[in-house]
């Protein structure tokens, strides 16, 4: 009874996703989640609180959650750890050195958590249309990417104002995932 | 712990006599013939815009913000006054019919919520922050429909209605019709 309950469970999670898109304050998660969705991302104001985009893509259903990333919201964050397979972490990379450092100790942060333990996690290096903005190898320095061992990574430099590579990112965590959870079927 | 669930046909079937929890909600095949709970004034869950587009153009044909307090319902002759606040009738192009996805998009607004959670029949909002503005666009393939339906659709107005429901605790709370034209 316990086994058919657990696969049960498996088969109405089937080929369904769940993505968490996290970063600090203005890095940039509304406008990828509305320029992934095809949305118009001339007017974003802060998240006081959650988008959810259901759609699918490549065949999967993906729950595509993006919380506000103000300090005050912060401590809420981990009320959406539970059954995340993909963790986005955005990075504004052209954001001042102590903001750089936040960023630093809040990944680091969140993959100590258990709940997030078995989630392939993406970096965009967000804002390259920006002149001042780092490079993803000097982003992936800074956040110390290469000691990463617990979790399936990669990073990618994106522009969510012009919509550059946002999607081969996308691609690329939704291919893992189906790697991980669903090889199985 | 909260719960929504939408329903949408073509036809009114009658309602059970007592339809309290989600689980007896989803047993329901037909949109239900009269409200299954008491229009409440204050709720923990206000509804503050809510808009329709598709996917394909991204135009979008329906766009209802509820600044204040109240929803700018459209004023049904067909509802009694007392349901009026919940009643809200639709008009559209008989294209969106056909359209390949459509999206709608829910912003709402949480109020003295603490652990509470709303959830759809297919998917789980979870944890929503104590006065939080929120959204959920949820992206879907609209059935096909054969042009015997469309038809019958397009000739019958306010034939096509749509149940949601909205529960705290597995308690209803919230329960919103609408009725569709297409033209």
């Amino acid at each position: 009874m316990g086994l058919l309950s657990i696969l049960r469970k498996l088969k109405a999670r089937e080929k369904e996703m769940r993505i968490l898109i996290l970063g600090l304050d203005n890095a940039g998660k509304t406008t990828i989640l509305k320029c992934i969705n095809g949305e118009d991302t001339s007017e974003i104001s802060p998240t006081l609180g959650f988008n959810i985009k259901t759609l699918e893509h490549n065949g999967f259903k993906l729950n595509i959650w993006d919380v506000g990333g103000q300090k005050s919201i912060r401590s809420y964050w981990r009320n959406y750890f539970e059954q995340t397979d993909g963790l986005v972490w955005v990075v504004d990379s052209a954001d001042r050195p102590d903001r750089m450092e936040d960023c630093r100790r809040e990944l680091a942060a969140l993959l100590q958590e258990e709940r997030l333990a078995g989630a392939t996690l993406l970096i965009f290096a967000n804002k390259q249309d920006l002149p001042s903005a780092r490079t993803k190898e000097q982003i992936a320095e800074i956040l110390k990417l290469a000691d990463i061992q617990t979790h399936h990574w990669h990073i990618e430099s994106c522009s969510a104002v012009t919509g550059d590579r946002l999607l081969k990112g996308m691609d690329w965590i939704v291919g893992d995932i189906a790697d991980r959870v669903f090889m199985l079927d | 712990m909260a719960t929504a669930a939408s329903r949408f046909g073509f036809k009114s079937s009658t309602s059970p006599h007592h339809a309290a929890s989600a689980a007896d909600i989803l047993k329901l095949k037909k949109p239900s013939k009269d409200f299954l709970c008491p229009n409440y004034i204050s709720n923990p869950v206000q509804f503050v815009e809510f808009q329709i587009r598709d996917m394909k153009s991204n135009h979008v044909f329906f766009d209802v913000g509820r600044p204040i307090e109240t929803l700018d319902w459209t004023q049904s002759n067909m509802v009694d006054p007392e349901n009026m606040t919940r009643t809200i009738e639709y008009a559209f192009p008989k294209e969106i019919l056909s359209f390949e996805s459509i999206g709608t998009n829910l912003v709402f607004a949480i109020h003295y919520f603490k652990d509470k959670m709303i959830k759809s029949f297919d998917f789980s909002f979870g944890f929503c922050i104590p006065n939080s503005v929120n959204t959920w666009e949820n992206v879907y393939k609209v059935p096909k429909l054969d042009e015997k339906t469309i038809k019958d659709m397009v000739a019958n107005p306010n034939k096509t209605v749509s149940d949601s429901y909205y529960f705290v605790n597995d308690k209803l709370i919230m329960h919103n019709k609408a009725y569709y034209t297409y033209y």
